[in-house]
């Protein structure tokens, strides 16, 4: 299939007192059209920072990006100022963590709907307007007709999540890169806009990009998964591979940790130490100082690997055998 | 919103007893007895006499204070001591060239003080903003006696652009009216314009960088249109605060003002009256001002609501 | 001397705020009963406007409740005032969801742990700093982090530090509201570790508050489900997790995601539908029956009580017997 966004070999530097540091290395990252892709990391991974990246979102007065970013042929790093800002919206979008603060609150929904359409179509206002109402029924917003009056602050989380989705997807981008869009949700209501999405994205062909630190939404959502260390891509696969039998230490350390209804009471795998500060991260394998299977060959600098469809950065892979969420459980 | 008014309304009352009454004391306070002046030179103790209970000053401080307020009550503010004019008449002669320096001057602040913020706070850590910054610096030091006095000698009597003194009414004749205008509104406007300027920079600063301004980028909105319309609405209730706060500080700097370009309006009526202990035409404008700082608060009240829609 | 009852018991509590502007009152806690045992976990688990940080502040003397007592140990705490209150308060600690609020920057360690020993009078300051390393030890800290600032530290070793502290005081509950909510995945696998043998060594109650079932159903021995200010199930963690009785929790395990890989895992219900009304305006009835696909005309009409079922549950539900509710899927 071929691929909607296609990001390679992409480094974001950022411009600190104490000099540049490097919060995103070398990241290359394909969605096909209709696909869900995990990113999926801690904080601090760089994960939101590649999405800011890739939407050309990051200020440039203190931060710098090099790779690329291709959107059919276009790519949206080298892309003029203004060829950029037409580009966001219409063919590439984005929605965020925190719904209650994402929204304008002194627009009306409808009206943050319409000039969102206005700014990229030339339509009237009445087929603006209709724009708006329709999408509102399709992210299922209940009464849209009266809902477009509304003001965020009358709306529920959940409820604006979906307008965030609406003002999103009116448009019908090729790409929506969704950041952590249900972490601050309720489970239920986490649940429905998870299916929402990827209703969307079946129906219309989006190929999305979702950014997560819980590898059950992973789970639940995606059919690829790239886990994030650091600022690096450890480990690509399909969500199958990477939960049956994860490659890389720091995955499978991931996948240990999360609580488990079978092991109730049991001791969790913590990952020991925390991650190393951008100015100060290790020359080798950068995970190499909290990974319990680093040896001497670690301390050398790892590339990510590509066989059968799977990348993994870890020199060891081939010798080891990480526990996945399905061991100990009976098969 | 009728609640709002209602709520105003309220305060009002109480707020006249006070402000009249501090008023009051303080004229007594003050040395001096208007019943010398107008007799004269030569006067006898007697005639003096004869004048003190013809307006009064006989009587204890708390009488005459309860004679004026009811009088002021039923809407009569007087006469004044000195001219035997009505203080309502002196007042209604007075105030529109006043309101018209400050309406001038809260104009240019406004506009001035907007521009400026918005510069500076988009290009914030930049030269520019340093530039725009040490202006506005500038400008909130300069004393408006001072800045009036340079701007005569630089633009009226240097190169007669302006006319140094005088005004003329809006009504009467606009050209010239405005003419009349430029300087005072200048001298008196531009530390409003960087008191505007440097608090819009600081909300504006905030606001660029919360996430629905993130969401709008994202959505593909030019940057004008969020800096104009998103950001500024978004600014327009502090901004609201502080252009209601000028209208107070713009009335009390307008006697000097008034004074230094030689303006017969509100504060030259006031400061002559206080001298001369004429509290007739001090209390008249001190209701007449308080009325208006009032109102002012009560439209930005309602100008908040209008704006956030949060408000309730 | 410690009795034989439940440590803490908790019955008709109610906590009413009142609405700005409104003339209703928002009942935010409209009714709950429930028991701790010694040495037990006892989960609380709810989404948001459940209630559930609410409880925990009553329990914590935090908030005056509008009815219902709270007694602990065969104390009635609401009826406590000044140094009785106080006195039987430090039996009772809490760790805050928040460990950067919890914690004020510009104490050491050592100054945090030791303010409620030195608030309490307990022993000299020798004694005071002994047993601040101790505390600090069974934290999983070394004593090198009694001098650091607690600016300087992650948050899942503020964590740890608040957890020292609610400790110094010798609690027997310790109420933990959405304590490891805010920590990443791997630090937040450590800190439930940490939870989990404290536990087991000082045989402490704790009360966990969370909205995270999956961790809830990790450490608690009985699970509460609370919706709307009431409690719709109270369970053993495991007949909860395998057989839920109540609708919203049958609700809740099927929106769980589950990081399991596809064939472990079955497709998640298409039954989840709607959002929590408002607590200020909750519905006649029973209070779930707008987002219930069993409800019926009587769920309307009446709303049901908690009341025993065969088995031990607890449950507010009149549909309880006939219903064969899924439990989680895996």
């Amino acid at each position: 299939m071929a691929a909607a966004l296609e990001v390679r070999n992409l480094s974001v530097y950022f411009q600190t007192p104490e000099g540049e540091v490097q919060a995103v290395r070398d990241l290359s990252l394909t969605v096909a059209a209709g696909e869900i892709v995990g990113l999926v990391g801690e904080s601090g991974s760089g994960k939101s920072v590649t999405a800011l990246a890739i939407m050309g979102l990051l200020p440039p007065s203190v931060s710098r990006t090099s790779g690329s970013a291709l959107l059919g042929d276009r790519d949206l790093l080298a892309l003029a100022p203004d060829r950029l800002v037409k580009a966001r919206g219409r063919d590439i979008s984005m929605i965020f963590q925190e719904p209650m603060t994402a929204l304008d609150p002194l627009f009306r929904i409808g009206d943050q709907i319409t000039e969102t359409v206005r700014a990229h179509h030339r339509v009237s206002r009445r087929a603006a307007a209709d724009r708006a109402i329709r999408i509102l029924t399709d992210v299922g917003l209940p009464d849209p007709a009266a809902r477009v009056r509304a003001y965020p602050h009358q709306l529920s989380g959940g409820m604006r999540q979906r307008v965030m989705i609406a003002i999103a997807l009116v448009s019908e981008p090729a790409v929506l890169i969704a950041d952590e869009p249900t972490t601050s949700l309720d489970v239920t209501v986490q649940a429905q806009i998870l299916g929402l999405l990827a209703e969307l994205s079946r129906a219309h062909g989006t190929a999305v990009v979702l950014i997560t630190h819980d590898l059950g939404v992973v789970a639940e959502t995606c059919s690829r998964v790239h886990t994030m260390y650091a600022g690096e891509i450890v480990e690509e696969c399909s969500v199958d591979e990477a939960l049956l039998a994860p490659k890389h230490p720091y995955t499978s350390g991931l996948i240990q940790a999360i609580p488990r209804a079978e092991k109730r009471r049991q001791p969790l795998y913590s990952i020991p130490g925390r991650v190393p500060p951008l100015t100060a991260m290790p020359s080798g394998c950068r995970f190499e100082p909290r990974c319990e299977h680093a040896s001497e060959s670690c301390r050398a600098a790892q590339p990510l690997e590509r066989r059968d469809g799977r990348a993994v950065r870890c020199g060891r892979h081939g010798e080891l055998t990480l526990p996945g969420a399905a061991s100990g459980v009976d098969q | 919103m009728r609640r709002l008014l209602l709520e105003r309304a309220v305060w009002l009352v109480p707020t006249l007893l006070l402000a009249t009454f501090g008023v009051f004391w303080l004229i007594h306070l003050a040395p001096g007895d208007p019943a010398i002046t107008l007799a004269g030179e030569n006067a006898t103790a007697r005639q003096i006499a004869a004048i003190r209970h013809e307006l009064g000053l006989d009587q204890p401080f708390l009488l005459q204070y309860w004679h004026w307020l009811t009088h002021a009550w039923r809407g009569n503010l007087g006469t004044s001591l000195n001219t035997r004019e009505g203080v309502a008449g002196a007042i209604g002669h007075a105030l529109p060239v006043t309101l018209q320096l400050v309406l001038g001057g809260l104009l240019l602040a406004a506009v001035l003080g907007t521009i400026a913020g918005i510069v500076s706070a988009r290009r914030a850590g930049t030269s520019t903003d340093a530039a725009v910054s040490t202006l506005a610096s500038a400008g909130a030091a300069i004393p408006s006696f001072w800045l009036g006095l340079v701007l005569i000698s630089m633009f009226a009597l240097g190169t007669h652009w302006f006319p140094a003194t005088g005004s003329v009414a809006l009504t009467s004749n606009p050209g010239q009216a405005l003419r009349h205008l430029v300087l005072p509104s200048i001298a008196l406007g531009v530390s409003g314009a960087a008191e505007i300027a440097r608090q819009l920079r600081a909300v504006l600063i905030d606001i660029l960088g919360s996430d629905h301004i993130r969401t709008l980028r994202a959505k593909g909105l030019s940057e004008r249109r969020i800096v104009w319309l998103h950001a500024l609405k978004g600014a327009a209730v502090p901004l609201m605060t502080i252009v209601g706060l000028q209208v107070s500080r713009f009335l009390g700097a307008a006697v000097v003002v008034e004074a230094v370009f030689g303006i017969s309006g509100i504060g030259s009526l006031v400061v002559g009256a206080a001298q001369n202990h004429d509290y007739p035409v001090v209390e008249g404008v001190v209701v007449v001002m308080a009325l208006i700082v009032i109102v002012v608060n009560f439209a930005v009240d309602v100008s908040y609501r209008i704006f956030d829609p949060r408000i309730r | 001397m410690p009795g034989r009852g439940p440590l803490l018991s908790a019955s008709g509590l109610e906590v009413h705020f009142k609405l700005p502007g409104e003339s209703g009152r928002l009942r935010a806690v409209d009714g709950v009963s429930f028991e701790i045992g010694r040495s037990e976990i006892f989960g609380l688990i709810g989404e948001s406007g459940s209630g559930k940080s609410t409880i925990a502040r009553a329990i914590m003397c935090l908030e005056p409740i509008n009815g219902g007592q709270v007694t602990l140990d065969g104390t009635r705490l609401d009826q406590l005032r000044g140094k009785a209150l106080r006195r039987q308060r430090r039996r009772v600690q809490m760790v805050f969801q928040d460990p950067h609020e919890s914690l004020d920057p510009r104490m050491t360690v050592r100054q945090a742990i030791e303010e409620p020993l030195r608030l309490g009078r307990t022993g000299s300051r020798a004694a005071r700093r002994a047993r601040v390393v101790d505390l600090l030890n069974r934290v999983g800290l070394d004593e090198s982090y009694v001098g650091r600032m607690a600016y300087t530290m992650s948050g899942g070793q503020k964590q740890r530090v608040n957890i020292a502290r609610a400790l110094a005081l010798e609690p027997e509950l310790l109420v933990c509201d959405e304590a490891v909510s805010a920590l990443d995945v791997s630090v937040r696998a450590g800190i439930i570790n940490l939870l989990t043998s404290l536990q087991r060594e000082l045989q402490i109650s704790v009360l966990f508050i969370s909205h995270d079932l999956g961790v809830v159903a990790h450490l608690a021995d009985r699970i509460g489900v609370l919706y709307l200010g009431r409690l719709a199930e109270v369970s053993e963690t495991e007949s909860l997790s395998a057989r839920p009785r109540h609708p919203y929790t049958e609700m809740l395990l099927a929106a769980e995601p589950q990081p399991r890989p596809s064939s472990h895992r079955a497709a998640r219900a298409p039954s989840i539908s709607g959002e929590a009304p408002s607590a200020a305006r909750p519905p006649s009835g029973c209070r779930f029956r707008t987002r219930c696909r069993y409800a019926q005309e009587r769920c309307v009409q009446e709303e049901p009580a908690l009341r025993p079922l065969e088995g031990g549950a607890l449950v507010a539900c009149h549909r309880a017997e006939e219903l064969e509710l899924t439990g989680r899927r895996a």
